[in-house]
């Protein structure tokens, strides 16, 4: 039960945790591309707007540079220097060919006359870009005329902007990644349960099937379902109202077949009691004839002790059959007795081999037991033919009750033996249905059928066993 | 009159005191009003230079008097324009020593020059008239070092880098070589080296950002930047103001302009604070009127430069 209503259950988690796995995967898989793709084209914008920056600035410097114009050269520094949304120019410094400080954009910081500063330094060298820990990039430029150096352009850049654009990104995408996934698989859960419902309405009837009688899915139900899921309801209902008149018809065969082995054993009884009245007529006659013998009137004494006890025996087994207290009572001997009492008529030219062991303290019910041996009894008789062999074995171990029945005789069908051992499907082989009822007891006995069948003949062993002791 | 003054002369700002636009300008860039001038006014029938020419009066002024805005350069130029009834042609020059050079090649008809660029050629120069400021024709130059900065005479200055505005000015230059003279040194041996910036505004900016130490410049530019760059000239703080000197005169080459348009000249100058067109023009450039100049005028200036001789 437990199982059946956690499969629905579980696949509502798993199906939209799938889901949202796979977005997150498909969501971070995209991130790492889209970044990988903004970071590119940002450095190389960055690297194309420095580079135009400080190509724009350089020519204009020359003049100033060349005549050592202080002035002139802060004034091409200090200008408004909203340049690119990419970076910024933060400071700026031109130095001439030894090293020393022209004029900076920031004097106090590079005052003209002074070394050029260590920040400014790092990436000498024409036009190259370099980024420190700071997130500020230096590039810097030769200002050249005539192909004759004659001082250098050094540009300090913020490129905050780029970098928090980057930071935005990653944050946005993460976000994403979790808010996406999280509302797929909310999503999902709601739709994979709603999808489940019908499945679990079908799951909850069949699970009465296992009673025997299937409940079939209410009408209100199934006219609310979709359509497909109706139509499945509808053949579920098909199929739970054909097992629902295959249960009656089982039942009332199995009523028919007890009235069938009731009549045979009627006739049996009818047979058992015939043959001691005949003893008891011939006994009156002799009576009638010389009443006044003594040995005669011991003779009939006798012969009516006898006559009359054998169909008081008849009748006891009659009763022990189909008394109910009796059926709960644990078994014994005596019902084996009974039983061969029963078969007596069956017998006939069969050599019956008889063996019952002790079986004090055994507490299983007689009842079923007696049913079940006596149909395999009258199967193994059936089958055993004239002058065949039939055999019946009854042991108790610590734990369980062995019952053996041989026969000699043609080999039991493949199918019938299956049946019997509990194998194979739930139909029953033939007509027989002492079959089914063995199938059935042995079922609720929780015993074991083992069946081993040949040319030479058929062994059945039923294993029951015992309750375990002090449970009772 | 004053209906056909264009909206921007109304602003406060003087145009010779606006940022520069670019430093790319070109010395040569010519700013030409626009075109259609309403009828004469009373100067254009009572002067016989007023002849009905398309040959525009050029008029040059240093860079001092940069604008951004053309129609700043509109007042004066509307104001020049309209008794004379010929178009003007406003050039600036980069310094003084230009401004001169095309004044005297005949390349200008008439140029606001500095005194000293002007003694220094008096005898090709003429003076027509000197502005007045504060009811009086007379400047001053001021020393000018950061804000910050714990100097409180011109000695505290040695070894500085300092920043003047042209070899030819007189308040922006040649005021403070002469107070070193009385101390017994020049600008090359006191600072430690100086740069000029072509304008008083820049070497107010050249102080302020740090990249000049001092600097000298004009008393009159620098009030008129504290009342519209109070953040720029709140960066400096004055060390020390000139006793006054004289202004900077319009100037036209001796025998460049005739008899008549020399006394046209004048007297549209002079009288420039009679008219409402003239007294928007006064009010950009925050001066009070023009008066005559005479000779008496530059005669201190003149004296100085000859003191001066060998060390500038």
């Amino acid at each position: 039960m437990i199982r059946s209503l956690s499969t629905p259950w579980t696949l509502a988690v798993k199906v939209p945790a799938a889901m949202a796995a796979a977005v997150v995967v498909i969501a971070a898989a995209t991130t790492a591309l889209v970044y990988q793709f903004v970071s590119t084209a940002q450095d190389r914008q960055l690297a194309s707007v420095t580079r135009s920056y400080l190509d724009g600035l350089a020519p204009a410097l020359v003049e100033p540079v060349l005549r050592g114009d202080i002035w002139g050269v802060f004034e091409i520094l200090d200008q408004p220097r909203s340049f690119s949304t990419t970076a910024i120019p933060v400071e700026l410094a031109v130095a001439d060919t030894s090293g020393e400080v022209i004029a900076a954009s920031d004097p106090r910081k590079a005052p003209s006359g002074a070394p050029l500063p260590a920040r400014f330094r790092n990436g000498a060298g024409g036009g190259s870009l370099v980024r420190d820990d700071s997130g500020e990039v230096l590039s810097t430029t030769l200002i050249v005329i005539g192909g004759r150096s004659v001082g250098s352009l050094h540009v300090l850049w913020d490129i905050t902007p780029m970098t928090q654009e980057r930071r935005m990104l990653i944050q946005t995408a993460a976000l994403w990644t979790i808010l996406v996934p999280a509302l797929v698989g909310l999503a999902g859960w709601f739709a994979t349960r709603r999808m489940m419902r019908p499945v679990q309405i079908l799951s909850r009837h069949m699970e009465t099937a296992d009673d025997g009688s299937v409940q079939p899915i209410g009408g209100a139900v199934v006219r609310a379902a979709s359509r497909e899921f109706a139509r499945l309801y509808r053949s579920f209902n098909t199929m739970a109202g054909a097992l629902e008149a295959r249960r009656a018809l089982t039942a009332r065969l199995v009523a028919e077949e007890r009235l069938s082995s009731l009549g045979r054993i009627a006739a049996g009884v009818a047979h058992e009691i015939n043959n001691p009245l005949g003893g008891l007529f011939a006994t009156l006659h002799m009576l009638k004839t010389d009443p006044a013998s003594p040995t005669v009137q011991q003779k009939a004494v006798a012969l009516l002790e006898r006559g009359l006890g054998g169909i008081r025996d008849v009748v006891r087994a009659l009763l022990a059959i189909h008394r109910p207290e009796r059926n709960m009572r644990p078994i014994a001997a005596a019902d084996f007795d009974d039983l061969r009492i029963l078969i007596g008529p069956q017998i006939g030219s069969i050599r019956l081999t008889w063996s019952i062991g002790p079986l004090n303290g055994v507490d299983i019910a007689g009842g079923p037991v007696r049913q079940m041996v006596l149909n395999l009894l009258l199967n193994a008789l059936a089958a055993a033919g004239e002058n065949g062999d039939v055999g019946l074995t009854v042991a108790a171990a610590p734990d369980k009750v062995v019952i053996t029945v041989t026969n000699s005789g043609s080999a039991m069908s493949g199918e019938i033996a299956a049946f019997l051992e509990g194998r194979g499907t739930a139909d029953v082989p033939g007509d027989g249905l002492g079959v089914w009822l063995v199938r059935q007891i042995a079922a609720e006995l929780r015993a074991r059928v083992t069946i081993r069948t040949g040319t030479e003949g058929t062994s059945i062993t039923v294993i029951i066993p015992r309750p375990i002791s002090g449970a009772t | 009159m004053g209906g056909i003054l264009p909206a921007g002369c109304l602003s406060r700002t003087p145009w010779w005191a606006m940022t520069p636009w670019s430093t790319g300008l070109s010395r040569r860039r010519v700013l030409l009003a626009a075109a259609g001038a309403a009828a004469g006014g009373l100067f254009l029938r009572q002067t016989a230079w007023a002849v009905e020419t398309e040959v525009p009066l050029r008029f040059g002024i240093p860079q001092i008097l940069i604008s951004p805005m053309l129609d700043e350069f509109g007042c004066i130029d509307r104001y020049l324009r309209l008794p004379w009834r010929r178009p003007v042609s406003l050039t600036q020059h980069k310094t003084n020593a230009e401004l001169a050079a095309d004044l005297l090649s005949g390349e200008l008809d008439l140029a606001w020059l500095s005194p000293y660029a002007y003694v220094r050629r008096r005898e090709q120069l003429q003076a027509i008239a000197a502005p007045l400021t504060k009811g009086a024709a007379t400047a001053q130059s001021l020393l000018i070092v950061a804000a910050d900065r714990p100097a409180s005479m011109l000695s505290d200055l040695a070894g500085d880098t300092h920043a003047f505005v042209d070899p030819e000015s007189a308040s922006g230059f040649l005021v403070t070589v002469a107070e070193l003279a009385k101390i017994g040194t020049r600008p090359g041996s006191f600072f430690n080296r100086t740069f000029f910036t072509n304008a008083d505004r820049n070497v107010v900016r050249a102080v302020a950002a740090g990249l000049a130490g001092s600097g000298t410049c004009d008393g009159h530019v620098f009030e008129v930047l504290k009342e519209i760059e109070p953040r720029l000239t709140g960066a400096v703080r004055v060390l020390s103001t000139s006793s006054p000197i004289a202004p900077p005169p319009i100037v036209a080459k001796r025998g460049g302009l005739s008899a008549a348009a020399m006394a046209a000249a004048k007297s549209l100058f002079v009288g420039m604070r009679t008219t409402a067109t003239g007294e928007a023009a006064l009010g950009k450039l925050r001066l009070d009127g023009f008066a005559e100049a005479d000779d008496a005028l530059y005669a201190p200036i003149t004296a100085m430069a000859e003191r001066l001789k060998g060390i500038v």
